[in-house]
């Protein structure tokens, strides 16, 4: 009977093709507004998720009357002597006006031997590339820098005027591949180019990088350093965690004004389905005439709307899918990776999370499914004088 | 055998209790051929209802072949009515998109008809109703004659025992009328019970027939 009923169903479909259209392309909308929402954040997620293990356990910032000051060198010794920190990392980084079409750069100066940054170039630049970045003055580029630089005809060397004024050249040896975000508007140089090109004196470093062994101390070692050096700045991984969940909070204020719009499509779906009923009234009432029972009729129905529900349901998730991770997510995504004058060139991952797949499912089918089977229910349950008297 | 006991049927509308039927006692023999006879809201349609087991009645008890169809629950008065009972409407009540095969085909959705047995039952009565040219078309390309005697097949399809037209020839000419009149009259010949519920003048001059004449929801002496 199932066989039998799965086809009645499917011909009832072609046979209302004109509502049926109409319930297809607005569930469509619904699913692929909530698929989008929940692909995008998925997507985006993994993206800093991806790159946060990379980051160092504490950040130190030197505050002097309120700025961030540079530490100066052998800063990094004292904290040494703190139990539980393995390692300290002297970092060189800093903005960097490139003025011929105003663009801020991250100028970040790296020890090609120094941990953090070397497990990133290494998973890139495992050839000769990267020995060669090691032995001279050379850049990595992140992939929107690298992307704006070719743009302006600057394929192989780089020319940044330095602090004093003064050309540097810089070979461009790569670019960092288009996943890393963190990176888009990066420029990877030697520690002393980027102390040149940022003004930073010889003996000082921007900010001091952590490394504690043991991820559970994390917290009180971030309290003894606040404790010895109070002037001093701690940004740990929660925070940024803390950092990284605000910017998720932005997408998730979008989904809620989305969920606004979508239930509103949902409720005008519904009404119109259940005041719409008449027509269908008239087919339940034969039906159960020629001996169908409420449990037969209604069975018909759910697999009808379940079936709209369910092709607009794979509709919907496919195209979104191919607008987000084949298309790159136009016109959406750089206003949802941020606002810069650099362009973001950031592949969003294809990310399938069945949670989001399934909730999206939900929030398609159920209520279009109820809306068609209450009012089958009803119809069918109730004496057929009831309408005539 | 239908044996129809003391049977009431009430409706609450707005409020307010309307006697559709009161007290009918009716007993209707297997092979019988009856005609209802009244005028609309006299309570003809709500008596087929209540024998079709669509409506529960107030009260009062209906036994069919001793099955007393007033107990059954929902699922049991589907099998009933697919079983025993072939309805055929005023308006035909056909589902007008569908093709005339298609429409034949619903009433056996439920049941586990073979195809191949409900196809050579379909020839058969098409056959018989003249509408075997038919089958492919679109139900709402017929004429008014056409769709009643698809009505008539469709009622047939799964070979009940009983026969309910309510109101079967309201819609049609007189030859029509006449004509279907003569399809009821053979499936009456076979065996089937057949009950009409009409105010058409052309069943009351018919032979062998029993007239029951309803007025105000009670049966009148005739």
């Amino acid at each position: 009977m199932l066989i039998k009923l799965l086809l009645l169903s499917i011909n009832n479909i072609f046979r209302n093709k004109r509502e049926n259209f109409f319930y297809l392309f607005t569930l469509s909308i619904v699913a692929f507004f909530f698929s989008l929402i929940f692909a995008l954040s998925d997507g985006i997620q993994k993206v800093y998720l991806q790159q946060l293990h990379e980051m160092p356990d504490l950040v130190l910032q030197n505050i002097v009357s309120g700025r961030t000051a540079n530490f100066k060198e052998g800063f990094s010794d004292n904290l040494l002597e703190i139990q539980g920190i393995s390692h300290v990392t002297e970092r060189v980084w800093g903005y960097y006006l490139f003025d011929y079409n105003n663009t801020i750069i991250t100028v970040i100066g790296i020890d090609p031997y120094e941990k953090q940054y070397s497990t990133l170039l290494d998973k890139i630049y495992s050839d000769k590339r990267y020995d060669n970045f090691k032995k001279s003055n050379s850049a990595i580029l992140g992939y929107g820098l690298y992307e704006m630089f070719k743009g302006i005809g600057y394929i192989e060397k780089l020319y940044l005027s330095d602090h004093s004024g003064a050309m540097v050249e810089l070979p461009i040896l790569g670019y960092l591949h288009d996943t890393d975000l963190k990176y888009n508007d990066v420029i990877f140089v030697h520690k002393e180019t980027a102390k040149n090109l940022l003004g930073i004196p010889e003996n000082e470093f921007t900010d001091l990088a952590i490394t504690i062994p043991n991820k559970n101390e994390i917290d009180i070692i971030a309290a003894k350093i606040k404790e010895k050096y109070k002037n001093l700045n701690i940004i740990n991984k929660n925070d940024i965690l803390i950092a990284y969940s605000q910017y998720f909070n932005l997408m998730k204020g979008f989904a809620l004004i989305g969920t606004i719009f979508l239930i509103l499509m949902i409720v005008i779906i519904v009404s119109d389905r259940i005041i719409g009923y008449g027509y269908e009234k008239k087919e339940i009432t034969i039906l159960k005439a020629v001996g169908w029972s409420i449990e037969q009729i209604v069975s018909l129905k759910l697999l009808e709307s379940f079936f709209i529900a369910t092709l607009s349901y794979f509709f919907a998730v496919s195209l979104s899918y191919i607008y987000i991770f084949f298309l790159d997510a136009p016109i959406l995504k750089d206003h949802l990776l941020g606002i810069s004058k650099l362009r973001i060139y950031t592949k969003i991952p294809a990310n399938m999370n069945f949670s989001s797949l399934f909730i999206t499912f939900l929030i398609t089918t159920v209520p279009f499914v109820l809306a068609s089977i209450i009012p089958a229910w009803k119809v069918s349950s109730k004496d057929v004088m009831e309408d005539k008297l | 055998m239908i044996f129809i006991n003391n049977i009431s049927k009430q409706y609450i509308v707005n409020d307010k209790i309307t006697d559709a039927l009161i007290d009918i006692n009716l007993e209707i023999n297997t092979g019988d051929f009856i005609v209802l006879r009244g005028r609309s809201g006299s309570g003809k349609t709500t008596l087929l209802n209540l024998i079709a087991a669509m409506e529960k009645p107030t009260s009062g008890i209906i036994t069919v072949d001793g099955l007393d169809i007033t107990k059954l629950s929902e699922p049991f008065s589907a099998k009933y009515r697919r079983e025993k009972i072939g309805f055929i409407f005023q308006h035909f009540n056909l589902i007008e998109d569908l093709s005339v095969l298609q429409n034949l085909y619903i009433p056996t959705i439920p049941t586990n008809i073979p195809n191949s047995k409900f196809l050579s039952f379909i020839h058969d009565i098409t056959t018989f109703l003249d509408i075997i040219n038919l089958l492919k078309k679109p139900v709402k390309l017929l004429s008014g004659g056409e769709k009643q005697r698809v009505a008539i097949a469709r009622s047939l399809v799964n070979n009940p025992s009983i026969i309910l037209a309510d109101e079967p020839t309201a819609n049609l000419d007189l030859d029509l009328s006449n004509q279907f009149i003569s399809y009821l009259i053979k499936l009456n010949k076979i065996g089937k019970t057949i009950i009409v519920a009409t105010h058409d003048d052309l069943f009351f001059n018919l032979k062998d027939i029993k007239h029951i004449k309803i007025s105000g929801g009670r049966i009148n002496a005739d």
